[in-house]
């Protein structure tokens, strides 16, 4: 097959794109799990309370497309962006974060750059921002939402 | 939508002296004030709260930290923009009704971009964005924003960008009001 022939065909975001039926779904079985799981307690009438508040269920994350587009420029080679989710406090299991990091061609996350001549050590690198290519420019839902969405409802 | 108590043009502890005489379910108020703390505050800062937090700490605390958030929402979503430290509004909106008068919410708009010095025309677009996303929100803490184009004929690529954060709260099992944080500026 040449490269003509695949430009004639459905893109990929053609052969990937779901229906709204189907994503309503799949977004309301995500936010039933999450809020099915069991914080130990129960209220004074007895009922299991959730480990996560019906206000505070991860959704989803918002990335600016600016910061995707400075992300291509500051890393030309990348040939994906790898989402991670993430804690900063366990404490706090519903505020959960993205980290967005490059990644390469060999599949391959892009964690840290290297500066010649750099005299820095490994353990001085992991706690150096200027050496790493880890990112905390998302937003997730909530609170960055949009309540309107089919997809945002909160568990019937 | 309900009766706006504004910082601004009253002050912090007279807003957080209002909200408190509103309250009549004090523990269902403090649940979703400490949420809405947690929600407005970067994870990195949040702390458990104290052992003795009074209803008026909450209070305070929840509208600060929607102030903050407004601020750091509209940093991050417009960097090119340079946001004046006077562009913000935050308070309470008590007796909110779901799909209330959206009246009051046009005229908290107005006064707030009347003061920034920016044309009050624009706040009743922004406030037919924010009614229904406030009464969706099901005491969900959300931010949302938006750009308008300010259809200026010596630039037509200014616009007015503006950032919301909002959450419901319960008065008592059947009263609500609001926390909320505004911002606005034209570049």
């Amino acid at each position: 097959m040449n490269n003509q022939e695949i430009s004639k065909g459905p893109s990929i975001l053609d052969r990937t794109r779901i229906t709204l039926r189907e994503a309503t779904k799949r977004a309301k079985a995500w936010r039933t799990l999450l809020s099915s799981i069991p914080s130990g307690n129960t209220d004074i009438a007895g009922n299991p309370i959730p480990l996560i508040p019906a206000q505070r269920i991860f959704r989803s994350i918002n990335v600016n497309m600016d910061d995707i587009d400075q992300l291509k420029k500051d890393h030309p080679e990348a040939r994906s962006i790898r989402v991670y989710l993430s804690l900063p406090d366990p404490k706090y299991p519903y505020n959960i974060c993205g980290m967005l990091v490059p990644v390469d061609q060999n599949n391959n996350d892009m964690l840290t750059t290297s500066i010649e001549g750099d005299t820095m050590t490994e353990d001085e690198i992991l706690d150096s921002v200027s050496r790493s290519t880890i990112y905390d420019f998302t937003m997730p839902c909530p609170s960055m939402c949009d309540p309107n969405s089919q997809l945002f409802n909160v568990i019937d | 939508m309900g009766k706006f108590a504004s910082v601004n043009a009253l002050s912090l502890p007279l807003v957080t002296e209002m909200v408190e005489a509103e309250v009549q379910d004090t523990d269902l108020a403090m649940q979703d004030l400490i949420i809405i703390i947690d929600s407005f505050t970067p994870p990195s800062l949040i702390i458990p709260p104290p052992d003795a937090y009074s209803l008026a700490e909450a209070t305070e605390d929840a509208l600060i930290a929607a102030s903050k958030q407004t601020v750091l929402i509209f940093n991050a979503q417009y960097p090119h923009v340079q946001l004046p430290a006077s562009n913000l509004d935050y308070g309470a909106v008590l007796d909110y009704t779901v799909r209330g008068d959206i009246k009051t919410l046009e005229n908290a708009i107005s006064n707030d971009l009347n003061d920034w010095g920016i044309d009050t025309g624009f706040s009743d677009e922004i406030a037919a964005i924010l009614q229904p996303k406030a009464d969706k929100s099901q005491f969900t803490p959300l931010s949302t924003y938006g750009k308008i184009n300010t259809n200026n004929p010596d630039n037509s690529a200014e616009n007015l960008y503006w950032v919301a954060s909002f959450a419901v709260f319960h008065l008592s099992k059947t009263d609500y009001a609001v926390i909320y944080g505004f911002s606005a500026a034209i570049a």
